[in-house]
């Protein structure tokens, strides 16, 4: 964001004109609340002499500061800043408009629903210090080779939301959400996204090709005692470069389930996204065509993570991750990964309560490439929260 | 061979994961409980599902020491994420997660003078 004071002294003034003009917000149905957290984590890479080779290592922060204030019973306006190795970025800048809790409108920039991790991407609300490959936003290791997972998190953007939750019984919930937002972006000759030019204000915060990017998310949630089953599907589509020629489709699948405290996570997305193939394919491209003598356009992109979360005592809790990556299709003559590349990923890790909400959070990672060594990754991370 | 290292880690990793898991089970933290002596039978049972409901996305401490803000911002706090994504939290388990709260925040008489 280049200009956060702007868009909080916007919010402010929308929220202000908002109230002053309905008239309808009483003194006394104002609420107002603030939400903040931080992390300071540190990752090393004891199998490397020098980590900053393939990551982004050592001690990175993350800070988020939310403001959310209600207008009455049915609108209110969040504003979050965020803060971390991409610098000062607005995370939420939004209205919603409740009709019911079946229909909610949200105007805005925010993040838009998709799977089950991007809910708890907030690093207070998550027990490791990392996020799952699918939704690395550049922790990873060879985060550069890969360009990351497949849908970074939070991925923040310009739109509108419809969602909302219908009970069919108290114990039997419906979750669904749509939404219009301007969608990821990339050069006229991009053979991924761009993750720089899609959070950057150099290209202004506005849709780079005219067309919004469609997507949604439904999920089901059952409620059984002391058990919960949350299962969900997502879906997002739309093109990337700005002559509008690039398309790519992102879909997804999650799973959750809770007994008591305890939680196995499992989510699953895949993206395809299609290549610029230049004017001379054969010198740009790492792979010759395919048999019928064509080059192929696209690449497939899939990723998993399955979770198991419990706590020990009041003060410690317990994680263990399996998640991986897998790329298909041809790359790049610049690339070091290949046609069929594969990374799987083994964390274990605790989360120990300190004091307060401030938490320590110890995790090692191994990383099993198909392209590259093995490595390992450690984090020891502090985080607070409000 | 790395293939085999990965299963073989993996492999321990859910045999560590389901001891714990049963070790979880059997002995489960009080969340939101935590130093509240002899709480009555009925908010024992709300704060069971308080800590469950609220955990499925942030830890419990983030409402513990939220203490000291008033039943009128919890109650919008509550609503609030009633109606987040997947939830899993019904109207009728707001009622039952409120009444946990005006417990917790009667129990915290510091926080009443502001030190939550």
């Amino acid at each position: 964001m280049s200009s956060p004071r702007l868009v909080v002294a916007c919010a402010a003034a929308l929220a202000a004109g908002l109230t002053a003009g309905s008239g309808v917000a009483a003194a006394d149905s104002l609420e107002r609340n603030f939400a903040g957290s931080i992390q300071l984590d540190y990752m090393a890479v004891p199998s490397e002499s020098i980590g900053r080779k393939i990551a982004l290592d050592a001690a990175t922060v993350e800070v988020s500061m939310k403001v959310t204030q209600d207008f009455g019973d049915n609108v209110s306006a969040s504003i979050k800043l965020c803060v971390a190795c991409h610098g000062i970025e607005a995370g939420m800048a939004f209205f919603d408009l409740r009709v019911a809790d079946e229909l909610n409108f949200r105007v805005g920039r925010f993040t838009p629903q998709f799977g089950s991790f991007p809910i708890r991407h907030d690093p207070a609300n998550h027990r490791t210090s990392d996020k799952p490959l699918p939704y690395d936003m550049g922790r990873m290791l060879r985060f550069s080779e890969w360009n990351m997972g497949i849908l970074p998190s939070p991925w923040v953007d310009n739109g509108i939301e419809l969602s909302g939750a219908h009970y069919f019984t108290d114990d039997v919930r419906l979750d669904y959400a749509a939404y219009a937002v301007g969608g990821p972006r990339a050069a006229n000759d991009a053979a991924d996204f761009d993750y720089k030019l899609s959070r950057s204000g150099d290209a202004y915060y506005v849709d780079n090709n005219s067309r919004p990017s469609l997507g949604g998310n439904v999920a089901l949630n059952i409620v059984a005692g002391k058990t919960t089953i949350t299962a969900g599907a997502s879906g997002t589509f739309g093109t990337y470069d700005p002559q509008n020629k690039l398309h790519y489709q992102i879909a997804g699948a999650h799973l959750m389930l809770q007994l008591s405290r305890v939680f196995l996570r499992a989510e699953y997305l895949a993206r395809r996204t299609e290549m610029a193939l230049g004017d001379d394919p054969a010198a740009r491209f790492k792979y010759g065509p395919g048999k019928n003598g064509k080059f192929d356009p696209y690449f497939l992109k899939q990723g998993f993570y399955t979770e198991l979360e419990m706590p020990v005592t009041d003060r410690v809790d317990l994680i263990a991750r399996w998640d991986g990556l897998r790329r298909q299709g041809n790359v790049l003559r610049t690339s070091e990964l290949r046609s069929d590349s594969a990374l799987l990923r083994y964390t274990l890790g605790t989360s120990i309560k300190v004091r307060g909400a401030t938490r320590i959070k110890l995790s090692g990672e191994f990383y099993d490439f198909s392209d590259f060594p093995d490595e390992i990754a450690i984090h020891l991370a502090v985080t607070g929260a409000l | 061979m790395a293939m085999i290292r990965g299963l073989r880690s993996a492999a321990l990793a859910a045999a560590v994961s389901a001891a714990l898991a049963a070790a979880a089970c059997a002995d489960a933290p009080r969340g939101l409980l935590s130093g509240a002596p002899n709480p009555p039978p009925e908010v024992e049972q709300a704060c069971a599902v308080a800590n469950s409901k609220c955990a499925r996305c942030h830890s419990i401490d983030r409402v513990v020491v939220s203490r000291g803000i008033g039943m009128g911002k919890w109650q919008m706090y509550v609503e609030q994420m009633r109606l987040k994504p997947s939830s899993g939290i019904s109207v009728r388990d707001t009622d039952v997660i409120f009444r946990c709260l005006r417990f917790v925040e009667e129990q915290c008489t510091d926080c009443k003078a502001g030190h939550s």
